[in-house]
């Protein structure tokens, strides 16, 4: 039973924060500001690392770890994106080691909906990619249903690697127009 | 125990071995040299010592002479061999970068401890140091390998020389100079090494 909990807390943890191993191509959330690499430190090295355009490298350099700045990167892959190779104390040069790195950009949709009107049966809700999350007020679980009258918003969630996209739509529920008594003059 | 006999035999004949007029010869390295060769920027040092010299036709034993390979720098002498002429006979060993004898056929080694019998800072010109009953000559030195990243060859070879062949004296009969290898290994630049990159 400890055993089973173990596996499924690892489980949640490698979902909740991405990669516990790095895969090449290693995966950015695009307009990503504060990215870390490092490698196993060895004492006495001084690593050397290139990072390609538009990724800026805002701090650690000559350390075995980096923090970069990916923010001007647009979607896509870019080649041999990271770079670092260690020079050891008596001047020796490892062989260079590279990651690709693949910004990833996600622009989910909501098919609109409405106008609707109030106390009407609940109403689909389709969103692209498949796979997101709806929520907002009167969203119950992939429908809209209109208690009661307004505007509301409804967001769409799409989580991948560790990134998070959202989208927005606004549905309007109209009231039901309500009538006095028939007078008969 | 045929192994272990041929093994004892290698090794005497490793570190004992003579030329037409050489005794038995030996030598120490300190730090002794790792498996898989002397790192970069280690500093060895070496000591040699020559038992006896057999002196043919009344050769004397002029000098010896080092033979290092290009992955060898910063030779530095510390400690010149004892005068085994006693001091009735005079002279001097002393350090030497190239030495240059008198006798034919001219011939020019160093670098290298010579022995200087007149004391004028010059050993080619006279004779060498004569071995007076059963003596030894050890000397020590320094070497550091260089500080290059490919393999680098790090050989160590001292030849002893007599003072007819190095010296002035007019005898051929330790003209046969064999060299004496002390090491023939190369260097591991031991590259640095960098795992994968990890993006956390």
């Amino acid at each position: 039973m400890k055993k089973i909990l173990f596996i499924l807390t690892m489980l949640i943890s490698s979902i909740t924060y991405g990669q516990f191993t790095t895969i090449n191509p290693d995966t950015v959330c695009i307009g990503s500001t504060g990215s870390i690499y490092n490698v196993t430190n060895t004492p006495g090295y001084v690593y050397t690392w290139t990072v390609l355009a538009p990724g800026v490298v805002t701090g650690g350099a000559g350390t075995n770890q980096i923090n970069v700045n990916w923010s001007a990167a647009g979607s896509g892959l870019i080649p041999t994106a990271v770079t670092v190779y260690a020079t050891g104390p008596g001047g020796c040069q490892s062989l260079p080691v590279t990651l690709n790195v693949f910004i990833l950009q996600i622009i989910p949709t909501i098919t609109p909906i409405g106008p609707l009107c109030s106390g009407s049966p609940c109403v689909n809700l389709v969103g692209s990619p498949v796979g997101g999350v709806f929520s907002g007020a009167g969203v119950v679980g992939n429908t809209f249903c209109p208690t009661t009258s307004g505007t509301f918003t409804v967001t769409y969630t799409v989580t991948q690697n560790g990134c998070i996209f959202t989208t927005t739509t606004n549905v309007v529920v109209n009231p039901i127009p309500t009538l006095s008594p028939i007078q008969h003059n | 125990m045929r192994n272990l006999i041929l093994f004892v035999l290698s090794f005497f004949i490793f570190t004992q071995s003579y030329s037409q007029c050489n005794g038995p010869q030996s030598f120490t390295m300190t730090p002794v040299a790792p498996a898989g060769g002397y790192l970069p920027g280690t500093t060895v040092t070496v000591c040699y010592t020559m038992s006896n010299y057999i002196q043919t036709g009344s050769n004397w034993v002029e000098g010896f002479d080092l033979n290092l390979g290009s992955g060898w720098t910063s030779l530095t002498p510390i400690t010149p061999p004892s005068n085994c002429g006693g001091a009735g006979s005079g002279g001097q060993w002393i350090w030497l970068n190239t030495s240059t004898s008198t006798a034919l056929p001219i011939t020019t080694v160093g670098p290298g401890y010579f022995f200087d019998l007149n004391s004028n800072g010059v050993a080619g010109d006279d004779f060498g140091d004569n071995n007076v009953g059963g003596c030894s000559w050890s000397f020590c030195f320094t070497v550091t390998v260089v500080n290059i990243c490919t393999p680098q060859n790090l050989l160590i070879q001292i030849t002893a020389g007599s003072d007819g062949v190095w010296g002035s004296y007019t005898s051929t009969s330790c003209d046969v100079t064999t060299p004496f290898t002390v090491y023939s290994g190369t260097s591991n630049p031991s590259l640095p090494t960098v795992g994968p990159i990890n993006h956390n």
